[in-house]
């Protein structure tokens, strides 16, 4: 369902060419959970932004459930973004003044959704995350774990088929990253794809498959036997 | 729609400080550009929107052969503006027009005919000499009474119209119909109390435009008492040969310096009272006047405003175009505010970008916040404006109709506000909707 093979990517400046992916290849089923791992600078978030549709590429395909997304115009990428990907990100990158409820209800209003389905939608990602009481507090009313918490519900509540985090619990402490890490790998077993981008050991052992990247490549893969639901 | 308001004036509430010194700008620029555009506007005013395609300033070539009227105004192979005494009267014979009149402007000592509680000495007042078609042609509004019978211009009867100036002076606004005022010693006896009138352009007069400042006269008195009573013309008076001094002589003489202004009310009778100037014209080329080729005209009331207004058109221009330029400069202020408003939320751009919002919806959400600023910057300008126009108002006695925003003026200034929000936001808004997404959050 996304397939990546043989991706460049180069950031240029007028002195100087870094070659964030070389080759990049990369194939995931639906339903998987894969943790992309690396040291700083290895082409971790590069990947993620392509994956989701941030970043374009110099050579090389992806394809998502089969199209050639290289091909795509913004309005098309946009619309793809919307329905099939959610975001996840290290901080959490909610809209400060909106309230829960409205940080919740941005991808389901480019989605075109009428209010009596956000509505439906936005309940039940809040009440997933356990957060349905406090739809109407703003970000900076939360802790960090709960930040993120919405920044999952977010994600979920336009249902996408990836989920795609980038450093999910870089910012929170162990027991609430444990919250969240629990959260996510609850959300694959429900049967959302995961692609997590981590540089931490422990996190990336949750995953079913480990992608380990060095300077733009895929070094290592290790697939891990699938856990009992 | 309802999602870009919310989300505009959310961006509002966010930065209110900047929100206002950008709504301030387009104000500020608004504000001054509405007034000088007021301002020319009021030189392409209809002061008889109702009947200004029906009266016409009447003009008959007298001139010599040689020369040219150099009459300020005038425009090479026009006739004189104005008109002699005996051209004056011999057209006021015609009946072609449904009213008629010859008229000028003098000034007259006025003392009230009763001992007055206040006024002990006579006090300078400008009359307007003329004849009864004078009122009924020109609309003129009345408070009491009204214009003098035509049969009151050939006595002449002593009858006078006073404006409601001078009846607030001399009677405290009172009925004052029937009473008598001394006007350089006759007494006349008040017919007509005009209400407050401010044609503006002040468009029977020559070059005196008036734009509204003053009354058109005080006082307005029938044209023969001019004759008996040997007024002065307080206005322009120019010609083409000498004569000899005198009042008498001056009668005679081929000065021109009476305004003349007929109503024809169609297109037949406008035609008609031309073939009666022409029949005149050559009548008096027989008697040895009108040397130059037959060229009598009529001028409707614009574009006779037109005609004698021209010149003022180009400093109102310039002013105007300080103005437009001015706007310029809020404008170009108004990019950078919005630059630094945009990109400071590039953040929460990327964000929404991320969660699927395509560039069209992030360029129409920021366009959509310029207009809003831009339509509250219009409303602040109009307030200026209106404040300024209520302050020059108030200063010089004007009327609320005159100097002032009508319907016109306050779709120019929303429309022109809307514009130069959209115009100053365009390049912000591109800027903001093309940055890619990833580098903002990436770095948050």
């Amino acid at each position: 369902m996304l397939s990546m093979s043989d991706i460049t990517k180069i950031f240029r400046t007028e002195l100087v060419e870094t070659h964030a992916l070389r080759g990049f290849n990369l194939e995931v089923a639906e339903g998987d959970f894969v943790s992309i791992s690396g040291p700083s600078g290895s082409g971790k978030t590069t990947f993620l932004n392509i994956a989701g549709l941030l970043e374009t590429f110099e050579s090389g395909t992806y394809e998502m459930d089969g199209q050639d997304v290289s091909k795509l115009n913004d309005r098309e990428r946009s619309h793809l973004r919307n329905e099939k990907i959610g975001f996840i990100f290290q901080s959490f990158n909610l809209i400060p003044d909106l309230n829960l409820f409205d940080n919740v209800d941005v991808p389901l209003r480019y989605r075109g959704f009428n209010g009596k389905e956000r509505k439906k939608r936005i309940d039940n990602a809040l009440e997933l995350v356990g957060l349905s009481t406090r739809m109407k507090h703003l970000p900076s009313q939360l802790s960090g774990g709960q930040q993120q918490r919405v920044a999952i519900a977010r994600a979920l509540a336009g249902e996408p088929r990836f989920l795609l985090a980038d450093e999910p619990t870089g910012n929170l402490d162990s027991e609430m990253a444990g919250q969240v890490l629990d959260l996510i790998t609850d959300i694959n077993r429900s049967g959302t794809t995961i692609l997590m981008v981590t540089h931490e050991h422990d996190l990336a052992s949750r995953a079913q498959r480990q992608v380990h990247i060095v300077d733009g490549r895929v070094t290592d893969v290790t697939t891990a036997v699938k856990p009992e639901n | 729609m309802r999602y870009d308001l919310k989300l505009a004036l959310l961006s509002i509430r966010r930065n209110p400080v900047l929100s206002v010194l950008i709504i301030a700008a387009i104000g500020l620029g608004i504000g001054v550009f509405m007034i000088l555009l007021t301002a020319y506007h009021l030189l392409e005013r209809n002061p008889l929107p109702q009947k200004s395609e029906q009266v016409y300033r009447v003009l008959v070539d007298a001139w010599d052969l040689n020369g040219e009227p150099s009459q300020g105004v005038w425009r090479s192979g026009e006739p004189p503006y104005m008109m002699t005494y005996i051209d004056a009267m011999n057209l006021m014979t015609s009946d072609v027009p449904t009213y008629h009149a010859a008229m000028f402007q003098s000034v007259m000592y006025l003392q009230p005919a009763d001992p007055h509680p206040s006024i002990k000495r006579p006090f300078r007042v400008t009359a307007r000499v003329t004849f009864s078609g004078f009122f009924p042609m020109f609309d003129t509004p009345f408070v009491y009474g009204g214009g003098w019978a035509s049969a009151s211009d050939e006595g002449p009867d002593p009858v006078v119209v006073i404006s409601s100036e001078t009846n607030d002076r001399l009677f405290g606004g009172a009925d004052s119909i029937g009473n008598s005022i001394d006007l350089n010693g006759t007494l006349f006896t008040i017919v007509g109390v005009m209400d407050r009138w401010r044609p503006t352009p002040l468009f029977y007069n020559f070059m005196t435009l008036g734009l509204g400042v003053s009354p058109p006269a005080d006082v307005f008195i029938p044209f023969h008492f001019f004759e008996r009573m040997q007024l002065g013309n307080n206005g322009a008076d120019m010609g083409w040969k000498r004569w000899d001094p005198g009042f008498e002589n001056w009668l005679q003489s081929e000065s021109t310096w009476l305004q003349f202004w007929a109503q024809l009310d169609s297109n037949e009778q406008k035609a008609q009272y031309l073939d009666f100037l022409d029949s005149y014209a050559t009548e008096q080329k027989k008697v040895g006047r009108f040397q130059r080729p037959l060229n009598n005209r009529v001028y409707d009331v614009m574009t006779w405003i037109k005609a004698v207004t021209y010149p003022l058109n180009g400093p109102a221009l310039v002013f105007l175009i300080l103005g437009i330029l001015y706007l310029f400069v809020c404008i170009i202020n108004l990019v950078g505010m919005l630059l630094g408003k945009f990109l400071g939320r590039m953040h929460e751009v990327s964000v929404r970008r991320a969660l699927g919002a395509p560039r069209s919806a992030i360029f129409r959400q920021h366009l959509f916040e310029v207009a809003l600023l831009g339509l509250l910057g219009g409303l602040l300008g109009l307030g200026i404006s209106q404040l300024v126009l209520t302050i020059i108002r108030a200063r010089f006695d004007l009327l609320e109709t005159l100097f002032s925003l009508d319907g016109y003026l306050l779709g120019v200034a929303l429309g022109v506000s809307l514009l130069a929000g959209l115009v100053a936001g365009l390049l912000p808004a591109w800027r903001a909707c093309s940055a890619a997404p990833a580098i903002y959050l990436s770095t948050e």
